[in-house]
């Protein structure tokens, strides 16, 4: 297995202009109301800097961030420990939370997430270069959970070239998917 | 099996230093498995640079109530009430704040891989990253030792980042660069033996000349301002400044400190400060108390004695011959800017953040960092814009800047429109707009109000309104501390702010204690005066009527400085009544948040700081590393290399016997002969090492392995030593807490 360090980044589709005070006020109340075995710790305000985290949730096992990497805000969700299994199964599990956090935003934001795009990062220098030999380790797995994800549909993966970037792989998919509908086809 | 980075980088880190990260690892294995005071092993990592952060007492206020934060960890912990698994920062020094290309990239990369993609300029240089967890930090270490980095001493009771002028060597004002002589200090009070038993941190700067702000030594532990006498480069220095609650400005030390007496008398005023220096009073501990306490010229006749009678160090001058080595070129040849479509707002920005260097066809550029902060993405690609312009000539600012060096002119509007890309250039650096504050609330557990939350609110208002600014105040600075130990430099600036809170109504309210007047060039030559609390929301208003007023009323060229101190503290209050009133909370909840936060305001957050370290004594912060040594040993017992494990015991015996020498002979060598005759003398002879059950017993052990000639290194061999180390060790804890004792 390459690594557990797994981050995907959800873009999105309405709700560009919400304040960032109002993502640190949903974040601050999803520390006071949680009730999971994870441990979330607190919220960072980083509006201030360009194309970066936006506002930050930081847990133990991972953290969440609104982020504008890129100037294309979206939901990242950024698994920091091991959640146990192969690495199909940790890729499948933070895909799924990421879908799970993203549509508990939509319920409680205006905001609405695409499905048909996101972008995977395996935050691991040492274990998981920007390599090609990287993406073949990870090739059949990936293509496995995407074909479940997007139900056989069509999908593209490019991997980010830079040398010195991470291991990065935007990921589109033909036709328009909710990630309501990610959830339900997720194994 | 996975990589690892110690393998991978094995060739990369010089030996010594590859030993001491792995040290630490191995001492944070220990702790895990509850072989080290939490006290000892707090200053332990304190002096990597592993720092506590807020909420690490396991409990945070969500705005209504606190909660307790339910780390896997349980009981673990890592210093007193510091939860295990709660993330930390980790201080990273920049000595003079120079950075290579090579170094952002990492610098990049681990704030990424191990952080939240953010780094942080400090007000002394060092860059810092949060959330961290402390299991990462000895690979996050080797990453940065791989392009000469050390996070060693970057906390702690230590030497911290040693500061320089940004501009040294290209500065207009400066009588020579001090660069080099700064860089020479740093290394060599590196975990200096002299220096690692202080009662708290100390603070060292350099600057180039004495009318600039830059090198900020009046408020310095040790503060050195370059001079020429006879022809001759020398230093004139400073003693005993420093801020945090109580301020107090250096005192002369000597008008002129020849090159080859800088690093001896800076060994000797840390020899003076570890002996004589505060250790129970930690509000009392810093050097200041103790130069105001003797009197500088008893401080000078003490530091001058104990000059005379340390042992000689090759390395006092050694760094002399390397003097003329430091040389930084430019990338490009000198050129002007001839003709070149400027972009619109390319002269705004020119105007406060380029300054054209001594030398002839080039300048500094300042990439102007919002609070100090910027991402992994924009480091790296920094990175290659230095490449692309000026190499490696790169620094950190004590205004939580960075600036590229030697840009050749020619180049300034490629320069700004490859900024532009990376949002990086931002105009207004080193003016009214370019706020300075340290983490405060946001990270930090002594912070009290949001530091950070007002700085980016004043930011953001000030940058609006900047066009409109009357001329006089655009170079005002403001900063703000989180609270009254001054980590963002509040008493130097023209308009300070540092936190702290009143209950009003029941609740408790977010206030920041307004300081005016302060003076940040002449390196600081003089403090703000303080005004009185405000309210936090109401600092904005407080900013713009002291500026309003100031502008209206100043005499012709009164300085900002000069009207304070004419207009006085009774004008000034006058002049910001009702900022000091607080609506009811149903009128306006507003007041009881702060800048930057959601809840309702509480104290409950704050902690036990950390930036006064444990006090850890000399003997048995050695007696617990003769610990680690030990514990290594066993491991190498245990992974079969008898010779690692004999040669690892014996080295733990040998430096627990040196730990107690120290007490009574502070300069004892390295010498493993020298060591255990001045052990057999002073602690065997005189039957201070004994047990009154085996008598001599243990200090045999030492004795007999010093002597022994081991043909064949078996596991029985090396497993007697290893037993014989732990007892040896044990022993020398209970020698010393006899001695205190007595």
């Amino acid at each position: 297995m390459p690594t557990h360090k797994i981050s995907v980044k959800f873009y999105l589709d309405q709700g560009h202009n919400i304040a960032p005070g109002t993502w640190f006020k949903t974040f601050n109340n999803w520390i006071s109301a949680h009730n999971g075995a994870d441990v979330l710790l607190d919220v960072a305000d980083y509006s201030h800097v360009p194309s970066g985290p936006v506002t930050l949730l930081i847990g133990h096992e991972y953290d969440i961030s609104i982020d504008d990497t890129d100037a294309k805000r979206g939901l990242l969700y950024n698994r920091k420990q091991p959640n146990g299994g192969n690495f199909a199964q940790q890729l499948s599990s933070v895909i799924r939370a990421a879908c799970t956090i993203c549509q508990r935003l939509e319920t409680e934001e205006a905001v609405a997430f695409r499905g048909n795009e996101l972008r995977l990062i395996l935050n691991d220098r040492l274990n998981a270069p920007n390599t090609e030999n990287t993406h073949n380790a990870i090739k059949d797995d990936l293509q496995a959970l995407l074909h479940q994800l997007y139900n056989g549909s069509a999908v593209i993966a490019e991997r980010r070239k830079d040398t010195g970037q991470r291991f990065t792989l935007d990921i589109r998919a033909e036709g328009d998917w909710s990630v309501a509908k990610l959830l339900d086809n997720l194994p | 099996m996975n990589a690892n980075w110690k393998e991978e980088l094995r060739d990369l880190i010089p030996e010594d230093i590859g030993a001491e990260i792995d040290t630490f690892e191995a001492q944070i294995e220990q702790k895990k498995q509850g072989q080290i005071d939490d006290r000892v092993f707090a200053e332990t990592r304190l002096r990597r640079g592993v720092y506590g952060q807020r909420y690490d007492n396991g409990q945070r206020f969500d705005g209504q109530i606190t909660k307790a934060l339910d780390y896997p960890s349980g009981d673990l912990f890592k210093g007193p009430d510091t939860v295990w698994d709660a993330p930390g920062m980790q201080r990273i020094k920049i000595p003079y704040g120079g950075l290579t290309t090579d170094q952002m990239e990492v610098l990049a990369d681990i704030a990424e891989e191990y952080s939240d993609g953010i780094l942080h300029i400090t007000t002394r240089q060092d860059i810092q990253i949060h959330y961290i967890h402390i299991e990462d930090t000895p690979d996050l270490m080797r990453r940065l030792a791989a392009v000469g980095i050390t996070t060693r001493e970057a906390c702690g009771n230590s030497i911290r980042n040693v500061t320089a002028c940004p501009l040294s060597g290209v500065c207009h004002t400066e009588t020579f660069d001090v660069t080099p002589y700064s860089h020479a200090l740093a290394q060599f009070l590196l975990g200096h033996p002299d220096c690692q038993d202080f009662g708290r941190k100390f603070k060292i700067a350099f600057s180039g000349c004495a009318q600039e702000a830059c090198g900020l030594t009046s408020m310095h532990d040790m503060g050195m301002i370059a001079r020429i006498k006879d022809g001759k480069r020398g230093f004139e220095t400073y003693v005993g400044g420093g801020l945090g609650a109580v301020p107090h400005q250096a005192k002369l030390y000597s008008e002129f400190l020849p090159p080859e007496e800088l690093l001896p008398t800076a060994q000797a005023i840390c020899r003076v400060f570890a002996r004589l220096g505060e250790k129970t009073n930690r509000a009392r501990a810093r050097i200041k108390f103790l130069v105001a306490k003797l009197g500088i010229e008893e401080f000078i006749r003490l530091v001058e004695e104990e000059r005379k009678i340390m042992p000689e160090d090759p390395a006092w001058t050694a760094y002399l011959d390397d003097l003329d080595n430091y040389v930084e070129e430019p990338l490009k040849i000198a050129a002007p800017l001839n003709g070149v479509a400027r972009p619109e707002e390319f002269d705004a920005w020119a105007e406060t953040n380029i300054y054209k260097q001594r030398q002839e066809g080039y300048v500094v550029a300042t990439i102007s960092l919002p609070l100090g902060d910027i991402t992994s993405d924009q480091m790296r690609n920094l990175a290659d814009i230095a490449r692309k312009y000026v190499k490696d000539t790169i620094r950190a600012t004590v205004e939580q800047n960075i600036i590229l060096r030697w840009v050749s002119e020619s180049d300034v509007v490629s320069l700004y429109n490859d900024l532009c890309e990376l949002e990086l250039a931002e105009p207004g650096a080193g003016t009214i707009v370019d706020v300075t504050a340290c983490p405060g609330t946001d990270t930090c557990k002594l912070g009290i109000s949001s530091s950070r939350g007002l700085a980016a609110e004043l930011r953001t208002q000030l940058a609006q309104q900047n066009l409109q600014l009357d001329d006089a105040i655009k170079n005002f600075r403001i900063k703000i501390s989180g609270c009254f130990n001054s980590c963002g430099q509040h008493h130097v600036a023209d308009l300070g702010f540092y936190g702290n809170s009143r209950k009003i109504n029941g609740y408790t309210v977010p206030h920041f204690q307004v300081v005016l007047g302060g003076q940040w060039t002449e390196n600081a030559a003089s403090y703000g005066l303080a005004m009185g609390a405000i309210p936090s929301k109401n600092i904005p208003a407080v900013i713009e009527r002291i500026t309003d007023n100031y502008v209206e009323n100043r005499e012709k060229d009164e300085s900002f400085q000069a009207y304070i101190q004419r207009i006085g503290k009774k004008d000034v209050k006058e002049l910001l009544q009702g900022l000091t009133q607080v609506p009811m909370h149903e009128i306006d909840p507003s007041y009881y948040t702060d800048w930057g936060d959601t809840r309702e305001f509480t104290l409950g957050d704050m902690g036990k700081g950390e930036c006064a370290g444990e006090v850890v004594s000399l003997v048995q912060f050695e007696l617990s590393g003769c610990e680690t040594e030990s514990f290594e040993s066993q491991i190498y017992l245990e992974e079969g290399d008898c010779e690692a494990a004999y040669k690892t015991a014996f080295s733990a015996m040998l430096h627990a016997a040196k730990a107690l020498v120290k007490t009574q002979y502070l300069d004892v060598p390295e010498d493993a002969g020298v060591i255990v005759e001045e052990f057999r003398t002073r602690f065997c002879d005189t039957e201070l090492f004994y047990n009154q059950f085996a008598g001599a017993k243990f200090a045999n052990y030492l004795f007999r392995v010093h002597e022994e000639e081991v043909a064949e290194y078996t596991r029985d061999i090396a497993h007697q030593v290893v037993e014989e180390a732990q007892l040896f060790i044990e022993e020398a804890y209970a020698c010393y807490g006899q001695m205190n004792v007595v």
